[in-house]
């Protein structure tokens, strides 16, 4: 009797052992199979892809004093973010195409003490730019356009902003940017 | 100094081009002349970040270039 319980324990132990083993195969074996050359084309793509030597630009986070946003640069000027610093005396964010092309803008503001202070700092930069006021704009503006370039500042409260669009046209909707940037200045 | 631009927006073309083509030595030429079309260019404007990040990225990918 003993050994009839004992063989009878075993055969179940075995086929116990036998069903968890095809289990453990069903489980490590792959849901297809991926044919070993495409397999081998694969890795051999991605080396070359590594190969290939493009521009890659790394995205600077946007600063805290930065005007506009990246979606709103996306929008209006159909530009991509690409950096924004700030200093003790101004704060520059740019907008540009990610490619190595000089094609974007750039808007500075400086935050001076006193409204007299934000004056004289605009009417230097007027005399320095050769700049021509724009009439009948309120806040005090002014532009400079040339072949390339085109620049205009202007001085609300204590506060300058710049805006260089390089070459001139690379925004799409500036105005709509120098209206925004006088309403949250 | 449209055309400077121009011949600036060339180069690059050519260069992008030559790098797909893995044709390193006229990517090289091209990005060279685009070091030198910039230099131009930030010679007659005045200094803005744009052609600042312009020059750094044309440098970084130049170098990335010469060490292949």
């Amino acid at each position: 009797m003993k050994t009839a319980i004992t063989l009878m324990f075993t055969v179940l132990l075995l086929t116990l052992a036998s069903c968890s083993a095809k289990n453990n195969e069903q489980e490590s074996a792959p849901l297809f199979k991926v044919p070993e050359k495409l397999l081998e084309n694969q890795t051999e793509k991605e080396e070359k892809s590594e190969e290939r030597i493009l521009p890659v630009f790394e995205e600077k986070p946007l600063a805290e004093c930065a005007l506009l946003t990246k979606e709103e640069g996306k929008e209006w000027c159909g530009l991509e973010y690409e950096e924004s610093e700030e200093t003790s005396v101004s704060c520059t964010q740019v907008f540009r195409n990610k490619t190595a092309l000089p094609v974007g803008i750039e808007l500075q503001i400086w935050k001076k003490d006193s409204i007299a202070d934000a004056k004289e700092k605009f009417e230097m930069d007027l005399a320095k730019l050769n700049g021509k006021l724009v009439d009948k704009k309120l806040p005090l503006q002014f532009k400079v356009e040339d072949q390339v370039k085109e620049i205009t500042e202007f001085v609300n409260k204590k506060n300058v902003v710049k805006i260089t669009s390089l070459p001139k046209n690379s925004c799409a909707n500036i105005n709509k940017v120098v209206s925004t940037l006088i309403k949250r200045t | 100094m449209n055309d400077l631009f121009e011949a600036f927006s060339k180069a690059y073309v050519k260069a992008l081009e030559a790098t797909e083509k893995n044709n390193f030595s006229l990517a090289r030429k091209q990005y060279l002349l685009m070091l030198h079309f910039h230099e131009r260019i930030q010679a007659i404007n005045s200094k803005t970040h744009i052609l600042d990040i312009t020059h750094n990225n044309i440098t970084k990918v130049f170098s990335m270039i010469n060490k292949t």
